[in-house]
């Protein structure tokens, strides 16, 4: 292990960071680490599917009791490779038997179904450490970060589930109608199509997440080892030492760094050795010389309110509340029926209790959404006319006081257009603010006129129908109406928009 | 000829008695035949897209008879060559030289029956005389007659082995209209109609209703208002703009809702468009040149759904 080959900057991360560190491991590795967990997987549930051809799902569940070994060659690989070592995938899987071999029981029985798996893999392949000095490591190790390395494997076992399960639609999705191939019988039992095909899902889900959950586990253990080990201090004095050297300036700092970074090895010993050496009797005096200097041995005096004896007095004593209540149920009974009177009266409370329960609910909810529903009960409101539709603005106060003169004066000054626009548009605006009709932006003259002639007043619908005619042809024609006609328009503009609203 | 078609009442009369005509014989379909014509007076071509025995067939041969033109159906196979559609050069050995056989191509109305039962090559072999009027052949260019019009027909239903007409070939025409059955009312009337003769005489001879280049001519000196093109380009241009459709519909598509919709302008008898004709011809005009999105396509939404949600987007103009 050359800590200044190290494949990434050794600092002392969050748990997260260090997940993040190992799924980018396992991206970046990402064929060699897949081909290492598939190929022996493979290789094993081939001849186990001819075994249980008729319920392949027992060959996926083997496979999966054997995921703690699936995972040792790619750390195995990850190991080397972190180190700057390229191992070929072929050379990581000469070592296959090494790597399988040893603590291969427990890794099946009892520690098959641990959270931190991944994370304490390292030790049994890496470290090779067995029983005693094994539970000693793992107590070090596991001073930080099992909490991560729990939802590393909730985490990832979500994932390959899902996974699965997407394959599994998508696979259905794709199977043709004609192959008549159904997951399940009439009788909802799984048929041994469906079996195959959830099998193999679930197969190719597993070996694909597999590297990242890996990876995630080594990556925990590499930081705890930093945190642990001190290598990102170790590699900082080795740099330096490094410049020193190169630099020849000062022959005193050349020979200072490595006595300082030999007793900072000396006080920060490495975990693997910590670990077996707890006993060590010149560590101990060690850590006492250490505990006994200024810096461990500071008191200080920290007040804080707390009730006297209050455990003591409270213990055992039954609440007063409870009692009342108890005796109340006991005066109530009925005596002809005492079973049966206990649980009415009970069930009436329960009752009452539910639908309190109910109503501060619903008050709780009323007031929590007041806000939305304000604006929903606002919304159902009628809507306001709109100021300008068409481009053309639609407000009343925008009209003159006697539209038909007006429109008439325009007339007489030769500007037709202009005359016929504004009593096309007074007629509008007086049938969107008395008679509410929604005209859209989108809506064209003769939709206008349909949505005239659906509001039901015949006279108003066939007025309007001859402006629309007329405003038509001026409009897009170019055709001047009859001087007749936009008299006769004029004449009984007043009387059609004075009708009454529907 | 009725030559009664030089002024726009007059014109307007010739159409509706050329409708009328057609409505006779193909009973139940008014929709479809005003449409066919407002593409023959905008100078198109026509997809017809509905399942068979709705009477395309006659539809397209009663109007040729009705315009005094030739008429002549292809029936698109997978094995149909583009010599088949066009036309070839062949040799011929008693004049000792090469002589054209010109193709079912050369005629006034062309039926090209199931068109996308044909390979991509053959369907190409359209392109050229439905742009430009002409087909090349020996290296000559040879210009077909006047008015020229496909109408091509596609059958929903049956999808395997079809060949689904290319985008190109699908803004050649100018609009795609659906055939569907008849009401039961005109069922009914249909089915007496033709029960009481052995076969329907859509061919018989009848005078000439209408000149159409005539028609094309002052079907093309309609006028349009600035505000109504306008309108018309960004009703096109919408479909370009929105997450629903995953292709737009092109700059021809907007020439097209202009030309359609002069066209029904002059046949409602005015000398002018309003944004009413062209919004009663955008569906027709857009629905085949634009693609849906495919998240839209599994929601169930058809093209015309999406259309009409757009056409509300797009404010009228008040000119």
């Amino acid at each position: 292990m050359d800590l200044d080959k190290l494949q990434f900057k050794a600092s002392v991360r969050s748990g997260w960071q260090a997940i993040d560190l190992g799924f980018l491991m396992a991206r970046d590795w990402w064929r060699p680490l897949f081909t290492m967990t598939a190929l022996p997987a493979t290789l094993l549930l081939l001849p186990l599917l001819l075994i249980f051809w008729e319920n392949p799902l027992w060959a996926a569940a083997i496979v999966w009791w054997l995921k703690p070994f699936w995972e040792r060659l790619p750390l195995y690989f990850a190991s080397r490779r972190v180190f700057a070592e390229e191992p070929s995938e072929w050379d990581i899987l000469r070592q296959a038997r090494s790597v399988f071999r040893g603590d291969w029981l427990p890794w099946l029985l009892w520690r098959r179904l641990s959270f931190n798996r991944a994370f304490d893999s390292p030790v049994t392949v890496l470290e090779a450490l067995k029983s005693k000095a094994r539970s000693q490591r793992l107590k070090v190790l596991h001073g930080k970060h099992t909490d991560i390395a729990l939802a590393n494997q909730l985490v990832c076992f979500c994932c390959e589930v899902i996974l699965a399960l997407g394959l599994l639609t998508g696979l259905l999705f794709f199977i043709p109608d004609s192959l008549d191939l159904e997951i399940y019988d009439s009788l909802e039992k799984l048929t041994l199509a469906g079996a195959w095909i959830i099998t193999l899902c679930y197969f190719f889900a597993m070996i694909l997440i597999m590297p990242f959950h890996c990876m995630a586990g080594f990556a925990l253990y590499l930081n705890r080892r930093i945190e642990l080990e001190a290598w990102d201090i170790e590699i900082t004095f080795r740099n330096l030492s490094q410049r020193k050297k190169q630099s020849g300036s000062s022959l005193v700092a050349g020979i200072l760094i490595p006595v300082v970074m030999a007793l900072a090895f000396v006080a920060q010993p490495s975990p693997a050795l910590a670990a077996t050496s707890h006993n060590n009797e010149s560590a101990k005096q060690l850590i006492a010389e250490v505990l006994g200097g200024e810096d461990f041995g500071r008191e200080e005096i920290v007040e804080k309110w707390r009730f006297i004896n209050w455990v003591e007095q409270n213990q055992d004593k039954i609440p007063e509340w409870f009692i009342d209540l108890i005796e109340w149920w006991e005066n109530n009974l009925e005596l002809d029926d005492p079973a049966e009177s206990t649980l009415t009266t009970t069930a009436f409370w329960l009752k009452v209790l539910l639908v309190g329960i109910f109503i501060c609910l619903l008050a709780y909810l009323f007031y929590r959404f007041r806000a939305p529903l304000k604006k929903f009960s606002t919304s159902q409101s009628p809507k306001t006319a709109p100021e300008i539709l068409f481009g053309l603005d639609l407000r009343p106060e925008s009209l003159p006081e006697d539209v038909p003169n007006q429109v008439m004066k325009l007339w007489q000054a030769n500007q037709p257009r202009e005359a016929l626009g504004l009593l096309y548009r007074a007629s509008l605006s007086r049938l969107i603010q008395q008679h509410s009709l929604a005209f859209k932006a989108s809506h064209t003259e003769a939709e206008c006129a349909a949505l005239v002639q659906s509001y039901g007043i015949q006279s108003l619908s066939y007025y309007f129908s001859q402006l629309t005619q007329v405003w038509r042809r001026l409009a897009y024609g170019h055709e001047l109406p009859e001087l007749g006609a936009l008299q006769n328009l004029c004449d009984n503009w007043t009387e059609e928009m004075a009708h009454d609203p529907l | 000829m009725n030559d009664s078609t030089a002024n726009p009442a007059a014109l307007s009369d010739a159409l509706n008695a050329l409708k009328a005509h057609v409505n006779n014989v193909l009973i139940g379909q008014t929709q479809v035949v005003d449409q066919v014509l407002v593409a023959m007076l905008a100078g198109g071509h026509v997809l017809i897209e509905g399942v068979p025995g709705l009477g395309k067939t006659l539809l397209v041969e009663t109007m040729a008879n009705g315009i005094g033109s030739k008429f002549k159906r292809i029936q698109f196979t997978p094995d149909l060559m583009p010599a088949d559609v066009t036309g070839h050069v062949m040799f011929d050995m008693a004049q000792s030289k090469f002589v054209l056989k010109q193709g079912p191509v050369f005629t006034n109305l062309l039926l090209a029956d199931e068109i996308n039962r044909a390979p991509a090559k053959t369907q190409a072999a359209l392109l050229e005389v439905m742009q430009e009027n002409q087909v090349t052949l020996d290296g000559k260019s040879i210009k077909v007659d006047q008015p020229f019009m496909v109408l091509a027909t596609q059958n929903p239903i049956e999808q395997e082995g079809t060949y689904a007409l290319p985008e190109a070939e699908l803004d050649r025409f100018i609009i795609k209209i659906y055939i569907d059955y008849p009401s039961l009312e005109d069922e009914v009337k249909l089915a007496t109609h033709n029960a009481a003769q052995a076969k329907v005489k859509a061919t018989q001879a009848v005078k000439q209703l209408i000149d159409i280049p005539t028609a094309q001519a002052q079907c093309a000196a309609i006028e349009v208002d600035q505000r109504v093109a306008e309108y018309a380009v960004n009703l096109a241009r919408e479909t370009r703009n929105t997450t629903l459709l995953r292709h737009g519909a092109g700059p021809r598509a907007s020439i097209g809702l202009i030309r359609c919709s002069k066209a029904l302008a002059l046949i409602n008898g005015e000398n002018f468009v309003t944004p009413d004709d062209v919004k009663a011809m955008a569906l027709p005009v857009l629905r085949h040149r634009v693609i849906l999105a495919p998240e839209v396509e599994i929601d169930g939404l058809k093209v015309d759904d999406v259309l009409h949600s757009l056409l509300e987007k797009v404010a009228a103009p008040r000119s």
